[in-house]
C-alpha cells in the first residue's frame, strides 16, 4: 500500500515537471517569442534542475528517506507552483525592462522562474527511491520502476497540458492546476503519515 | 573500468566529430532541377490537367520549415514553407515590381492613407521580401526595419527574390515579439506578416502584442496585418476582434476569393473610403503605379458585418490563446 503511494508521487511529480514546462514556454514567449533559443533555453533549465535535485535528494535519501523528509521536499515546488501566476507576470515585466540579449535573457528568465521547484521536484525521486528499496537485491527493478512511472507521468503531463490544458485553462489558471497536483502528493504524503500513526497507536 | 572510460572518450569524440561534419554542408547551387514525381502523384496528374509542374529551384530545411523555392510554368517564383502549403511569396524576374500576391497587392492600400512619406517603417516577418522592395522603390529616403525569425529566409529572398539591402535597410533575426518589446522607435508604418499555414506564433496574436505595435506608431502612424484564411474562421474573427480592441478604427479588407484578411488601421483616425480613393488616384499617377488601389479599398468589411463576424468570439491574450484548437 505505501508502496502504491510513492509511485503515485512519482507519476504525479512527473506529471508535474513537464506539464510546468510546457506552460513554462508559454509565460516566455510574450517576452523573448518562441525562437529555438527560447525553448532551449527552458528545456535546459529544467534538466538542470532536475539535475541537481538528483545529486541532492539522494544524499538526502541516503541521510533519511521517510515521510517527513518527502512531504517538505514536495511542500516547497508546490507552493512555489501554485504562486508563479503571481511572481511570474511581474518577473517578465522586470526581465523586458532590462533589455538583455534573447540567449542570456531567455536563459536567466527560466532560471529564476522554473529551476529552484525543478531542483525540489527532481529530489523527490531518489528519496522515493530508498523508501522502496528495502531489499538491496531489488533495488534495480526499484529504481527502474520508479523513474519509468515518472516518465510515464511525465508523458502523461506532456500531452495533458499540450492537447488540453492550455486551450482549457489558459497559461496562468493552467500553472495553477499544476500546482494543485503537486500540492496534491503533499496531501498523499499527509495521509500516509496520518495512517500509519492510527495504525501504530492500535495496540 | 580504465578501457571502458577509454572507449566512451574515444566514442563520444567521434559522434562530436560525425556531426560536426554534418553542419558543413554547403549551400547548393541554383542550377534547376525539374522536381521529382511520385507514382502516385504522377497516376493524380493524368486526372488533373491542372496540376502545375513546377522547378524547384532551391531547397532548405532551415532551423524553422522546410523551404523551396519553385517556378511555375509562366516563369514566376515562389517561396513556399513545408511542401503543398501555398506561397509565402511570388515573385516574377521579368518584372521585379509587379506585385503578384493578394496580400502584396493589398499592402498598398497604405498609400492613400500616408499623411505624410513615411520616414521609418516596420516589417514583422520578412518573407520574399516583395513588399520591402515595394516601399524602398517609391519612398527611397525611408529607413525599413525588418524583423525575421529565420535568417534563412533573408539569404533565400536575397538570392531569389532579388531583395537589396542598402544601408537604410535594418534586418533583426528574432521573434517579431522580443523585437517590439524592446523596440524605442516610433514607426509610420508597421506591416505584421507573421502567421505561416504551419506556424501561427501565439504571442503575435495576442492583445498585449497589439498594445506594444500600438505604442510603437508613430502620430498617424498606419498598422496593417496579414491573416491568411487558412479555413479557421474562428481564429480569424478571434484575431479582428483583438486588433480591433486596441484598434477601434480598424478597417478590415478581404482579398479575392476570401484568401486573405487585412486589418488596416492608422491609429486615432477614422478612415473613409471615399476621401481614400480620392487619394488613391493622386498618388497612383504621381507615382506612375497601376495598383488599382480603388477597387482593392471596395472590398472593406462593412462595420456592421465585422460587428456579427466578432460577436461570439473572444479577444486573444497571453494568457489564453488557444489558437491551435480554434476551428
Amino acid at each position: 500500500m505505501s508502496k502504491t503511494i510513492l509511485y503515485s508521487i512519482a507519476f504525479l511529480t512527473g506529471f508535474a515537471v513537464m506539464g510546468y514546462e510546457i506552460l513554462g514556454t508559454r509565460i516566455l514567449a510574450p517576452v523573448y517569442g518562441s525562437e529555438i533559443f527560447v525553448w532551449g533555453a527552458i528545456i535546459s533549465v529544467f534538466l538542470a534542475g532536475l539535475c541537481i535535485g538528483y545529486a541532492a535528494g539522494g544524499r538526502i535519501a541516503d541521510k533519511r528517506s521517510d515521510i517527513h523528509i518527502l512531504s517538505r521536499i514536495i511542500l516547497v515546488p508546490s507552493v512555489l507552483i501554485v504562486l508563479t501566476p503571481y511572481y511570474a507576470p511581474w518577473m517578465c515585466n522586470i526581465f523586458k525592462a532590462m533589455n538583455l540579449d534573447t540567449r542570456l535573457g531567455a536563459l536567466l528568465l527560466s532560471i529564476v522562474l522554473f529551476l529552484v521547484p525543478c531542483i525540489f521536484m527532481g529530489a523527490v525521486i531518489p528519496i522515493i527511491v530508498k523508501a522502496i528499496a528495502t531489499n538491496i537485491e531489488k533495488v534495480g527493478s526499484s529504481a527502474g520502476n520508479v523513474y519509468s512511472i515518472s516518465t510515464a507521468g511525465s508523458i502523461a503531463g506532456t500531452l495533458f497540458t499540450s492537447f488540453y490544458l492550455i486551450s482549457w485553462m489558459g497559461v496562468l489558471k493552467g500553472i495553477q492546476m499544476i500546482g494543485i497536483i503537486v500540492a496534491a502528493c503533499w496531501f498523499l504524503c499527509l495521509y500516509y503519515h496520518y495512517r500509519n500513526k492510527k495504525r501504530k497507536g492500535q495496540p | 573500468m580504465k578501457i571502458h572510460f577509454k572507449l566512451s572518450i574515444i566514442l563520444i569524440s567521434l559522434m562530436l566529430i560525425v556531426f560536426s561534419s554534418l553542419g558543413e554542408e554547403k549551400a547548393p547551387e541554383a542550377k534547376p532541377k525539374v522536381q521529382e514525381t511520385g507514382f502516385w502523384e504522377g497516376i493524380g496528374n493524368l486526372f488533373l490537367p491542372h496540376a502545375e509542374k513546377r522547378n524547384v529551384l532551391y531547397e532548405k530545411q532551415t532551423q524553422y520549415f522546410l523551404v523551396t523555392v519553385e517556378e511555375d510554368s509562366k516563369g514566376l517564383r515562389h517561396m513556399v514553407f513545408n511542401p503543398n502549403k501555398g506561397s509565402q511569396g511570388i515573385w516574377n524576374p521579368k518584372m521585379p515590381d509587379e506585385l503578384i500576391s493578394n496580400y502584396c497587392r493589398f499592402s498598398t492600400i497604405f498609400l492613400p492613407a500616408l499623411k505624410i512619406p513615411p520616414k521609418r517603417v516596420l516589417f514583422i516577418g520578412l518573407g520574399a521580401g516583395i513588399v520591402p522592395r515595394f516601399v524602398r522603390k517609391n519612398f527611397p529616403d525611408a529607413v525599413i526595419d525588418i524583423v525575421e525569425i529565420d535568417p534563412e529566409i533573408t539569404i533565400i529572398a536575397e538570392n531569389y527574390f532579388g531583395f537589396k539591402k542598402d544601408d537604410k535597410i535594418k534586418i533583426t533575426i528574432g521573434d517579431g515579439r522580443d523585437f517590439i518589446n524592446r523596440n524605442k522607435e516610433k514607426y509610420d508604418v508597421i506591416f505584421i506578416d507573421a502567421y505561416t499555414a504551419d506556424r501561427i506564433p501565439f504571442q503575435l496574436t495576442t492583445i498585449e502584442f497589439y498594445q506594444t505595435v500600438r505604442d510603437s506608431l508613430a502620430p498617424d502612424g498606419i498598422m496593417t496585418a496579414n491573416i491568411a484564411n487558412l479555413g479557421k474562421p474562428t481564429f480569424i474573427a478571434s484575431e479582428i476582434k483583438t486588433v480591433r480592441s486596441v484598434f477601434p478604427d480598424l478597417a478590415v479588407f478581404i482579398t479575392e476569393n476570401n484568401s486573405n484578411y487585412i486589418p488596416f488601421s492608422s491609429y486615432g483616425r477614422k478612415l473613409d473610403n471615399a476621401e481614400l480613393k480620392e487619394k488613391a488616384l493622386k498618388i497612383e499617377a504621381e507615382k506612375r503605379l497601376s495598383l488599382n488601389i480603388g477597387e482593392m479599398l471596395d472590398t472593406r468589411m462593412p462595420e456592421d458585418e465585422i460587428g456579427k463576424m466578432i460577436e461570439k468570439v473572444d479577444i486573444l491574450k497571453d494568457d489564453f490563446a488557444p489558437i491551435e484548437t480554434m476551428k
